[in-house]
């Protein structure tokens, strides 16, 4: 167990250095950033002296090690957009993204679970065909179409709910929904197939059998069975979602990271797609790490090696 | 009538199958057809303005025009005629990213798969890094070093998805390579190119069609949410995602703007996603769906 953790973080370490490298190279490939931070009437010395303010007069691998070293104490220097520190610029927008990811989650699982059970139960029967349409077109939608429907409809036809912000819960309403689609179908597809496989189990036989109500079946007997698979893919959506909410945000002017980062590609504000990039690699392994790790707790069969 | 057990079983299920997946099939041939047909079925360039038909609604509506078959939008540019012009865009950039990211991941999976040692290390822990990553990301952190554009789009969709198709073709090609008709042609002296080429890689191939297949869905989807951003094809080239983003400012006054790119793009990958389904079923009949 403790060799297998071992080598799970430091794969996990690897993935965040391998990220935090291509973020790096994002500065230094994409043209000079000191373009960016001085004026047409700029002398030779003032660039020498910016230069040298930055570090990038000093060879490639130092600015690496150096960059490497500033990031882990979660320096990323300033914004060239908001003149101030980059991290703490992403911390503040953090909260929006996690409450904004997490209520989809939760709307997802609340339709998804139980839609897939009803679906793997009675499969073939109309409710059946229903979740299918449903789990197949729910794939297919794309966040920011969704999302402007939602807009047409629920803000701008009906009134009943906000189309842009962040003050109220009501706010929350429109993002989070459309950010839920795409895993709802997900969790709805993967419950219905493993329905299917476990129900034809001899436990299941067995607990019918002696004449359990079938809800106690599908729900005591069958689900926990279908997990395994529902944590995988929770695990994997979470990158999803992550994408999904970089569209989200910036159709419903939610104030997370994901409308941070793509305002600071369109700015070219690196230091901020730096720390977010690497934020966001760091939140995503840690996710996956927990997620193995929660496999040994879901199937006691599981040990790791 | 059927016991009810048969009526629920899949045997039944899969004729409808089928047929959703031939309307699928037939719908996907009309758009590669209208996309490659457009300068000769476009009512109208798909660039140009006329400012006297801004926001005509669709034909039948009150105030639409025949000319005009799904409306201007606000610059008077013929809605028609630019969802047919990005569907060019949608779908070169699906075929040549899939293409890109399929070869790539193939190559590099055949040689690591079959020689193993140091190059197959290195690159399969490459590969679970990467797929550690979310694509999303990766591909916008892409964007943000390469620039908007055609030709950056294509490459960082392409470069993004490699690592899927280099860990299944080598995850099959492993298995292959154990098979006995591999290793008689080994004995024959037949050289390992051709037999990597010739007898192995033909035999892991089904399920990279399968991840082929859904995988034009997910870099269609991602293509137009580039666009829609502004981190894609830059405009005045007409995308699905470029018009989705141009439709938010008249949301209330122009319904047209937005429901028709999102419906073209919806449906688009709506007939892949079930033309996968149904490769799927006929390549991997064991999976039960």
């Amino acid at each position: 167990m403790l060799a297998y953790l071992g080598r799970r973080a430091g794969d996990a370490l690897l993935a965040v250095l391998g990220v935090s490298t291509i973020a790096f190279l994002a500065v230094r490939v994409s043209g000079d950033p000191v373009a960016l931070l001085i004026t047409e009437y700029a002398t030779p010395e003032d660039i020498a002296r910016v230069r040298r303010m930055l570090g990038l007069d000093l060879p490639l691998w130092q600015q690496y090690l150096r960059f490497l070293a500033d990031a882990l104490q979660g320096n990323f220097g300033e914004s060239l957009r908001f003149l101030k520190p980059a991290a703490p610029l992403v911390y503040g927008a953090l909260p929006a993204t996690v409450s904004l990811a997490a209520a989809a989650l939760t709307i997802a699982l609340l339709v998804g679970l139980p839609l897939g059970v009803v679906a793997g139960a009675r499969r073939g029967s109309l409710v059946d065909g229903a979740a299918v349409a449903m789990a197949t077109l729910g794939q297919s939608i794309p966040y920011f179409w969704l999302g402007i429907l939602l807009i047409m409809l629920f803000a701008v036809h009906l009134g009943w709910l906000p189309a842009f912000g962040s003050e109220t819960l009501r706010h929350l309403v429109l993002p989070a929904l459309t950010l839920s689609v795409t895993p709802m179908a997900r969790i709805a597809r993967i419950v219905r197939s493993g329905m299917v496989e476990v129900l034809t189990h001899d436990y299941v036989r067995t607990a019918r059998a002696k004449g359990l109500r079938n809800a106690r079946v599908l729900v005591r007997h069958a689900l926990p069975n279908v997990a395994i698979p529902v944590v995988t893919i929770l695990a994997l959506d979470f990158g999803t979602l992550l994408g999904g909410a970089v569209v989200t945000e910036t159709i419903f002017a939610w104030p997370g990271v994901g409308r941070l980062v793509v305002q600071a590609i369109q700015s070219r504000d690196y230091p901020v797609v730096q720390a977010v990039v690497f934020y966001l690699a760091m939140a995503f392994v840690v996710i996956n790490l927990l997620m193995d790790l929660a496999y040994a707790r879901l199937d006691p069969r599981i040990r790791y090696q | 009538m059927l016991p009810r057990a048969l009526a629920s079983g899949a045997p039944i299920a899969r004729p409808r199958r089928h047929r959703v997946a031939a309307l699928a099939g037939a719908f996907l041939a009309l758009v590669i057809l209208a996309a490659v047909a457009a300068p000769l079925v476009a009512p109208h360039p798909p660039g140009r303005q006329q400012i006297a038909r801004r926001l005509t609604p669709p034909a039948w509506m009150r105030g639409g025009s025949a000319d005009y078959p799904l409306g201007a939008d606000q610059l008077g540019r013929d809605v028609a005629s630019r969802i047919l012009f990005g569907a060019r865009i949608s779908l070169t950039v699906a075929v040549l990213a899939v293409g890109i990211a399929a070869a790539v991941g193939v190559s590099l999976g055949v040689v690591a798969g079959y020689y193993g040692g140091w190059a197959d290390r290195i690159l399969a822990r490459l590969a679970d890094i990467q797929l550690a990553f979310p694509l999303t990301l990766l591909v916008i952190t892409l964007i943000a070093i390469l620039g908007p554009g055609l030709v950056n789009v294509v490459a960082a969709l392409g470069l993004g998805g490699w690592a899927a198709y280099f860990r299944m073709t080598r995850a099959q090609v492993l298995v292959v390579r154990q098979m006995e008709y591999v290793m008689a042609a080994q004995c024959l002296g037949v050289p390992d190119a051709r037999i990597a080429w010739r007898h192995v890689l033909p035999n892991a191939v089904s399920p990279l069609i399968v991840l082929a297949s859904f995988s034009v869905a997910q870099v269609i989807i991602l293509e137009s949410a580039l666009s829609f951003l502004g981190l894609g094809v830059q405009p005045p080239t007409p995308t699905w995602g470029g018009m989705l983003a141009d439709s938010r400012d008249y949301l209330a006054i122009a319904w047209w703007l937005a429901a028709f790119p999102g419906l073209a793009l919806t449906l688009t990958v709506l007939a892949v996603n079930l033309v996968g389904d149904w490769v799927r079923d006929r390549l991997d009949p064991r999976l039960v769906v």
